[in-house]
C-alpha cells in the first residue's frame, strides 16, 4: 500500500509539476455560465478557446478556469438547450468572464446530453447525464415524475420488483449506490416501498449516474454514484407552480430574496390517497359498529410528503453560499376503536414511519484563478419505526390491559468537507480534499410494554442500541488530457473506517482512459477499487422500508469490489450517439441474511443473522441516444450475470455453492422516446422488458420421517412433510414488460401557462410478477398463483405554472 | 354519493382480485425423488425408510419405495449388512454401528438410479454430575384466561438443576438434548418440550461460572434442543435448567426425570437444524423471512444418513 501511494503521488506531482513549468507565460481566464432566464448555474457548459483548440467544462457549482499561453482567444461557450456565444479576448492579463447563455428556440428539445464531445471526448465510461426535462417527459406510475425510475431505464441499472424504486447496477445490491442529493448522502431513497423516489423532480437541476469508472472523489459505496444537484432558484423573479394529480398535490416556488444576489427556491408534495379513502372507511366503521351492537370507528391509510428548500447568497463572484434543506417522510397508520353494546371498548393503533432529513451549508470560494475551494458542513439521517398498540377496557369490571411494541432503526451522519479544483493548465483538471463523517447508528431495537390493570408493567428492550464509527477520507486526482488523442483520468482515495475499536483502513486507486480513435469514435477503459462501510441487511424475497442499515463491525468487515470495464463510443451524424460496454466486477464480504432469518429480531441482534460471502457480475451494455430534432430518446440493452457464492465455514448458504442473485436477469431491454409534435403538444412513450427476477420455490414436498416415527415407537412430535429447496434463486419468475404513455398539452394563460397530463401506466394491462407463491385453489387443487401490483393505470394531472 | 363510493369499492376489489392469476410452472423439475430417511443409532440395528417425493403443484401424497436394493459398507468392507423390506418403505438391517463406525449406502431403486450416502457414528457424549440446584416448589396465582375474561387459577412448580458436559477439543460435535419422564401410571417415557430462545441456546452467567439453558416443560409435547460444541470446544461446562410447569403440573418429588443427552453427526445435526427452522419459517419460503432449504447428504435423491449416540442423566428429584 505503501508503494501504490508512493508512487501515485510522484506522478501527481510530475505531471502537475510539469504543467506548471509549461505554462510560465500563460493567462487564466475564470467565471462562471448560468442560465440568462432563471439565474441558474450550468453545470457542464463547454468553454472553448477556437484558437489554441483548449477547453474545459464547468464544474457542480458552474463554474470553470482555463489557463491559455497564447496572445489572443476566441472563447466558444455552449450548453445544450441554448445560445452558443463567443468572446473575443486579449491574453494580456488573467481575465473573469461571466457568462449568462440565452435559451435557443431552435433546440428547445429535450436531450439527454450525449454531444459529442462530453461522448466521445470524456475520458470516463460509465458516465450518464440524464437532464431534468427529460425525466419530466418520462410517463410513470400515477403520472409522477420519478428521478429514480428514469435513471432504471438506463442500461445496466436496473429496478428491483414491480414498482419499486430500488436500484441494481450491475450486480450490486441496493446498498451499493450512493445518491447524493447537493452532496450529501441519503439512505432511504424510497417513498411508499419503494413505489416513488424521494426526489421531487421539481426540485432537481442535474442528475448524473457513475456505474464504473468512479473518480476518486467518490467512495463507500461499490456499484454506483447518482449525484443530484437541486435547483439554486431565479435570481430575477419569481416562479412557481401548482400541480395536482391522481394521488399527489405539489407546489414549487422560487425566486430572489435580493435580485441576482440571494435567491430561493422551495417545492414540496403530498400524497392524499389516506384521504379520498376516508368515505369508505366511514362507511365499514358504521357496519362494524352495527354488527357488534355498538359503535366503532376506523381510520387508516399511507401518504408521504416532502419538502426541499434551498437558499444561495452570492457574495461576489469568487464567493457564493449554499444552505440546503430536504425533508420527508412516509407514514403507513391504522386506528381502530370498537364499543361494543356491552361497555367492553378496544383500541387498535399501528403506524409505521420512515423518512429522510439532510442539510447542508456550502461555501465556495476562489482562492485564486486556478484554485476553487468548497467547504460544507452537513447532517442526514434516516429512521424507521413500527408501533403497534392494542388496549382493552371492561368499564363494568373495571378492567383494562395493553400492549405497546416497537421496532425503531435509523441512522445519522455528520459531514465536514473540503474540496478543491485545480486547473493548471487545460490539460489537468486536478480535484483533492478530505472528508470526515460521523455515523451513529441504532440498527434495531424492540421494546415492548405491557400494562394489566394496576400491576407493575412489564418493560422490556432488546436488541443492540447504538453505534457509532468514524470515517475520514483523503482523495486526490487528475483529469489529464495527454495529448489530442490520449487523455486519462487517474486517482486515489484514500479511507478509513473505526468503529468497535476497530480500524479498517482502504487505499482505492481508480484509472480511467481514453483513445481517440478518430474525432466521431473512441474507445475507453477503466479499472476501479471501492471499498464499502455500510451494509443494508433486506430480505431477499421483497424490498421492505424495515430494511436495515447497518455499520461494519469488529466481526463484520468492510465490502469491496474491483471493477473493469471497456467500451466503444460513436456519434453518428452529430445527433445519435451510440456506444457499447463490457464489464467485469468481483465483490467481496457481501452480506446475506441467513436461512429462515429475518429483521425481526430474537434476543441476538443483527450480527448473528447474518452471513458473508462473495459475488461477481458480468456483461455487455449497448446504448443508442438521440439528442437533436423533435424525437428525441434512447434505445438500451444489457446482457448480463450475476452470482453470489456464501461458503465460509459457519456462514453458508445454497450448501456453498454459486447461486444467482435475485436480481440476476439475463436480457434488459429500454425504449424510450418523446416527440415534440407542436409548441403546444407533446406526447412520450416508454417500453420495457427483461427476462424475469430469480425467485426461490421449494419444488418438492416430502416425508422427513425416520422409521421409528412412522412405525409408532418413537414418543415425541414429528413432522409428516418438509419442503425440498433445491437451491436459492432456483426459479425464474415470468418475464417482465410493459409499456407506458404520456400526453401533454400546454397552453398559455393570462399568468404563466398550465399544462394538462394524461399518462396511462401499463398500457396493455400486462400483469407482471411481483410475487409467486403455491396455494390451494377453492376445489383443492395446488396451483402457482402470480400476484402483480399494477394493472393499466391511467391518470390525468393539472400543473399551472408562473 | 353511496352509490359512488361503493363503485369505488367494487372497482378498487376488481382491479386488486384482477392482479392475481394462475401460472404456468416453466421449470424442469417435476418428477418424483427417491427419499432416503436413515438416523442409526447405537443400540440398535440401522434402518432406513424409503418414499418418493412429491411435485409441489400436485396433491400431497408420499409413495413408498418397496422395491429397492441396498448394499452397505461398514469401515470400507463392501456388503456389511443385509436390508430386509418390512411394511411403509421401511428397510430394517442386521447391522447396529459402534463409535467411529462408518457406514456408506448404495441404494438402487428401480426407473431412478442410484442414491448414495456416507456417515460416521460419533462417540457418546460424556455428561456427569447431576445435582439440585434447589428446592422442588409448587406455587399458585390467579391470571386471565386466553379471552381475557374469566379468573384462573395457575399452578407452577419449579427446580432448578445442572449437570456437566464434556466437549472433547479439537473436534466439531454436535448435541441434541431432549428431556423425559417416566410416567408413574404405565412407566412410559413421556417426552417434554423444550423452549428456548432461537439460536442462543446459552446465557452465559456474568460470572462466567456457568451457561444457562432454559427449559420450560409442556405436557404431552416432545422436542429436543440442537447445538453444536463449537460454543463449548474443548471444555467442560455447567448446563444449567430451569423446569417452569406451568398451568398443570406434572412433575412432582419422587418422580424420574431423565436428560438424553445425544452426539449427532454433522449431517443429522444439520438437518434437524433445517427441518426445525423450515417449520418456524411457517414453511421453505415467506415473504418476510428467509427460504430454508433443508440439508440433504443422499446424493442422487433427498434426504439424511445420520448417526448419533446417546447417554441417560437422571435428574434426581429426591422423595
Amino acid at each position: 500500500m505503501k508503494r501504490a501511494l508512493t508512487l501515485f503521488l510522484v506522478l501527481l506531482a510530475a505531471s502537475v509539476g510539469w504543467a506548471q513549468r509549461t505554462q510560465q507565460t500563460s493567462f487564466t481566464v475564470t467565471g462562471t455560465v448560468i442560465d440568462s432566464r432563471t439565474g441558474e448555474t450550468l453545470i457542464g457548459a463547454t468553454v472553448f478557446d477556437t484558437l489554441s483548440h483548449k477547453g474545459t467544462v464547468t464544474n457542480q457549482h458552474g463554474r470553470y478556469s482555463l489557463t491559455l499561453r497564447n496572445s489572443h482567444a476566441v472563447i466558444r461557450v455552449s450548453f445544450v438547450g441554448c445560445q452558443t456565444q463567443f468572446f473575443d479576448l486579449k491574453l494580456d492579463r488573467d481575465h473573469r468572464l461571466n457568462v449568462k447563455l440565452n435559451g435557443s428556440t431552435t433546440l428547445a428539445e429535450v436531450t439527454v446530453t450525449g454531444q459529442r464531445t462530453q461522448h466521445v471526448e470524456s475520458s470516463q465510461a460509465s458516465v450518464i447525464e440524464i437532464p431534468v426535462e427529460q425525466v419530466k417527459a418520462i410517463p410513470m406510475l400515477f403520472g409522477e415524475t420519478d428521478v429514480v425510475k428514469a435513471v432504471q431505464l438506463l442500461p445496466g441499472v436496473q429496478n428491483g420488483s414491480e414498482g419499486m424504486a430500488g436500484m441494481y447496477v450491475r450486480g450490486g445490491g441496493p446498498d451499493e449506490n450512493l445518491f447524493l442529493l447537493d452532496g450529501v448522502p441519503m439512505y432511504n431513497v424510497n417513498h411508499l416501498g419503494g413505489f416513488f423516489s424521494a426526489f421531487n423532480s421539481d426540485a432537481v437541476k442535474n442528475i448524473q449516474l457513475y456505474k464504473g469508472s468512479f473518480p476518486a472523489r467518490f467512495g463507500s459505496r461499490l456499484s454506483s454514484v447518482l449525484d443530484i444537484t437541486t435547483n439554486n432558484g431565479n435570481d430575477k423573479e419569481l416562479h412557481g407552480g401548482i400541480g395536482i394529480g391522481l394521488i399527489s398535490a405539489k407546489a414549487y416556488l422560487e425566486g430572489p430574496i435580493i435580485k441576482e444576489k440571494t435567491t430561493f427556491s422551495i417545492s414540496a408534495r403530498r400524497t392524499y390517497g389516506d384521504i379520498l379513502i376516508q368515505p369508505i372507511l366511514a362507511m365499514a366503521s358504521r357496519m362494524e359498529g352495527l354488527a357488534e351492537g355498538g359503535s366503532s370507528s376506523i381510520n387508516a391509510g399511507p401518504y408521504f410528503y416532502d419538502l426541499n428548500a434551498k437558499v444561495t447568497h452570492r457574495f461576489s463572484d469568487r464567493s457564493r453560499l449554499y444552505a440546503s434543506y430536504y425533508m420527508g417522510d412516509d407514514v403507513i397508520y391504522a386506528r381502530f376503536k370498537l364499543v361494543d353494546g356491552y361497555d367492553y371498548t378496544e383500541y387498535a393503533r399501528l403506524r409505521y414511519s420512515w423518512g429522510n432529513i439532510v442539510g447542508s451549508l456550502r461555501w465556495n470560494y476562489e482562492l485564486t484563478p486556478k484554485l476553487f475551494m468548497n467547504l460544507s458542513g452537513a447532517f442526514t439521517r434516516y429512521r424507521s419505526n413500527l408501533s403497534v398498540t392494542e388496549e382493552y377496557i371492561n368499564q363494568l369490571r373495571n378492567d383494562n390491559y395493553s400492549y405497546t411494541l416497537n421496532f425503531n432503526s435509523g441512522i445519522r451522519d455528520f459531514l465536514a468537507c473540503a474540496d478543491f479544483d485545480y486547473t493548471p493548465t487545460p490539460d489537468h483538471a486536478v480535484k483533492f480534499g478530505s472528508h470526515y463523517i460521523f455515523h451513529y447508528f441504532t440498527p434495531e431495537t424492540f421494546s415492548m410494554k405491557e400494562v394489566e390493570n394496576e400491576t407493575t408493567p412489564i418493560d422490556t428492550t432488546i436488541g443492540q442500541s447504538r453505534i457509532a464509527a468514524h470515517e475520514i477520507r483523503a482523495y486526490a486526482e487528475d483529469d489529464w488530457r495527454i495529448n489530442d488523442r490520449f487523455k486519462v483520468n487517474f486517482g486515489l482515495n484514500l479511507t478509513g473506517f473505526g468503529v468497535q475499536g476497530k480500524f479498517y483502513p482502504s487505499l482505492q486507486p481508480r484509472l480511467s482512459g481514453r483513445y481517440l480513435i478518430n474525432d466521431r469514435l473512441s474507445a475507453k477503459v477503466g479499472y476501479a477499487y471501492m471499498t464499502q462501510y455500510l451494509h443494508l441487511l433486506s430480505t431477499s424475497s421483497i424490498s421492505l422500508p424495515t430494511d436495515l442499515w447497518v455499520p461494519v463491525t469488529a466481526h463484520i468487515t468492510p465490502m469491496n469490489a474491483h471493477q473493469v470495464a471497456a467500451g466503444l463510443f460513436y456519434n453518428l451524424l452529430d445527433s445519435l450517439n451510440l456506444s457499447v460496454e463490457g464489464y467485469y466486477k468481483s465483490m467481496d464480504n457481501l452480506l446475506e441474511y441467513k436461512d429462515g432469518a429475518s429483521f425481526w429480531g430474537s434476543s441476538q441482534g443483527w450480527e448473528n443473522k447474518v452471513c458473508m460471502g462473495r459475488g461477481w457480475a458480468y456483461g455487455v451494455e449497448f446504448l443508442a441516444q438521440k439528442n437533436l430534432g423533435r424525437l428525441t430518446g434512447w434505445l438500451g440493452y444489457t446482457w448480463s450475470h450475476t452470482y453470489r457464492l456464501f461458503d465460509r465455514p459457519g456462514q453458508t448458504l445454497n450448501n456453498g455453492k454459486p447461486f444467482p442473485a435475485k436480481y440476476d436477469r439475463r436480457h434488459d431491454i429500454s425504449l424510450v422516446l418523446s416527440y415534440k409534435f407542436t409548441e403546444r403538444f407533446d406526447a412520450s412513450v416508454t417500453w420495457v422488458f427483461s427476462t424475469g427476477n430469480a425467485a426461490t420455490l421449494a419444488f418438492q414436498q416430502f416425508n422427513p420421517g425416520t422409521p421409528e416415527q412412522i412405525n409408532g415407537s418413537y414418543e415425541g412430535y414429528y413432522y409428516s412433510s418438509a419442503s425440498y429447496v433445491s437451491g436459492r434463486n432456483n426459479y425464474r419468475m415470468p418475464n417482465y414488460h410493459r409499456m407506458d404513455i404520456s400526453l401533454n398539452w400546454h397552453k398559455p394563460l393570462r399568468h404563466g401557462s398550465r399544462t394538462i397530463n394524461v399518462s396511462v401506466y401499463n398500457v396493455y394491462n400486462h400483469l407482471n410478477p411481483y410475487l409467486l407463491y403455491p396455494e390451494t385453489s377453492w376445489n383443492g387443487k395446488n396451483q402457482l398463483t402470480q400476484l402483480s401490483i399494477f394493472p393499466i393505470i391511467p391518470s390525468i394531472s393539472y400543473l399551472w405554472k408562473f | 354519493m353511496k352509490k359512488i363510493i361503493i363503485l369505488l369499492a367494487l372497482t378498487i376489489l376488481v382491479l386488486t382480485s384482477s392482479c392475481r392469476k394462475v401460472v404456468e410452472f416453466n421449470g424442469s423439475q417435476t418428477d418424483a425423488l427417491p427419499v432416503l430417511i436413515c438416523q442409526a443409532t447405537t443400540d440398535s440395528p440401522v434402518a432406513l425408510r424409503l418414499s418418493y417425493s412429491n411435485f409441489f403443484l400436485r396433491e400431497a401424497q408420499f409413495p413408498v419405495i418397496d422395491n429397492a436394493t441396498i448394499r452397505a459398507d461398514l469401515n470400507g468392507t463392501p456388503n456389511a449388512a443385509t436390508f430386509s423390506y418390512t411394511e411403509n418403505g421401511i428397510y430394517l438391517s442386521d447391522l447396529t454401528l459402534r463409535p467411529d463406525d462408518t457406514l456408506t449406502l448404495r441404494v438402487s431403486v428401480p426407473d431412478h438410479g442410484e442414491l448414495t450416502a456416507g456417515c460416521r457414528m460419533p462417540a457418546p457424549p460424556s455428561a456427569s454430575d447431576p445435582s439440585i440446584l434447589s428446592d422442588f416448589t409448587i406455587d399458585t396465582f390467579p391470571s386471565y384466561s386466553n379471552n381475557r375474561d374469566t379468573l384462573i387459577t395457575i399452578r407452577e412448580s419449579s427446580l432448578d438443576f445442572r449437570f456437566t458436559l464434556n466437549d472433547p477439543a479439537n473436534v466439531d460435535n454436535y448435541y441434541q438434548l431432549k428431556a423425559f419422564f417416566l410416567d408413574p401410571t404405565d412407566n412410559q417415557k413421556r417426552y417434554l418440550s423444550l423452549i428456548i430462545n432461537d439460536d442462543v441456546l446459552f446465557e452465559q452467567d456474568p460470572t462466567g461460572d456457568y451457561f444457562e439453558l432454559n427449559m420450560q416443560v409442556a405436557y404431552n409435547r416432545g422436542s429436543q434442543v440442537l447445538f453444536s460444541g463449537d460454543r463449548i470446544n474443548g471444555l467442560s461446562h455447567v448446563i444449567r435448567g430451569e423446569i417452569e410447569d406451568v398451568r398443570n403440573p406434572i412433575l412432582h418429588r419422587g418422580t424420574k426425570l431423565y436428560l438424553e443427552v445425544t452426539s449427532l453427526s454433522r449431517d443429522a445435526y444439520l438437518f434437524q437444524v433445517t427441518l426445525i427452522n423450515q417449520r418456524q419459517n411457517g414453511g421453505a419460503l415467506s415473504i418476510v423471512n428467509e427460504p430454508v432449504q433443508v440439508h440433504s447428504n443422499v446424493n442422487g435423491g433427498i434426504g439424511i444418513l445420520g448417526a448419533s449416540s446417546s447417554m441417560l442423566v437422571e435428574i434426581p428429584l429426591g422423595q
